[in-house]
């Protein structure tokens, strides 16, 4: 089994849900990036980078910790 | 699937397919003659020619087919070119292709130091150019597929 490629995990699928139900492709759209791109963040298989992870943030109106998260225990 | 990864999937295809073509081809008029003798050039610059083309109509043809299947689908088609995401993806790969591309330079350099016939030195340089355009090629689908 592979492991994930990054520790970083996010809570873009509940607030997409949060907000109005808001689609990968209507992110996408806001961030400027493909719906892949999305999918692959959502699915912790790629890691934004800082200027995205701020873009998505700032998408839902919410602070950079509300939607990624690095785990206390993980190097 | 963004554009560049339809063309990243058109590439492990044609590739493959054009180098067994060129060696079939030169390895078989080996058989029968020397191969100083080999009429190798002309196999060669089509097999380059059909790359850069089949790669460039597979991708467009890949484009037309899965927009036409989105949309029978009832579905957006997806013909974003890429982001960010494409481009690191495509730096990975094009690092990974670089280790045969040095593996064939050495070789090239030996072969030289040799003297041996310019059908093997470029012959070599070709399967180098191919096997590094594969091993690219799989890099960028597994941090497509898998992440990276």
């Amino acid at each position: 089994m592979v492991g994930k490629p990054t520790h970083v995990t996010n809570s873009i699928r509940q607030l997409r849900f949060a907000a109005n139900e808001m689609t990968q492709a209507d992110l996408a759209e806001r961030v400027g990036v493909t719906r892949q791109t999305i999918i692959a963040i959502e699915q912790g298989r790629y890691s934004p980078s800082l200027e995205m992870a701020f873009q998505i943030a700032r998408a839902f109106g919410v602070p950079l910790d509300d939607v990624f998260q690095y785990p206390e225990t993980d190097h | 699937m963004t554009v560049s990864e339809r063309s990243v999937w058109v590439q492990l295809f044609v590739m493959p397919l054009v180098a067994v073509g060129y060696f079939s081809v030169v390895l078989s008029r080996a058989a029968d003659e020397s191969v100083a003798q080999i009429s190798w050039v002309v196999p060669m610059i089509w097999s380059i020619g059909i790359v850069v083309a089949g790669i460039i109509a597979g991708t467009i043809a890949s484009a037309i087919t899965s927009a036409i299947a989105a949309t029978a689908r009832g579905e957006e088609p997806e013909l974003d070119e890429g982001d960010q995401r494409d481009k690191e993806i495509e730096r990975l790969g094009n690092r990974k292709a670089q280790f045969f591309t040095g593996i064939g330079t050495i070789a090239v350099i030996v072969l030289c130091m040799f003297r041996v016939d310019p059908f093997w030195i470029a012959s070599a340089m070709f399967l180098a150019g191919i096997l590094g355009g594969v091993h690219g090629a799989i890099a960028k689908l597994v941090a497509y597929r898998r992440g990276f």
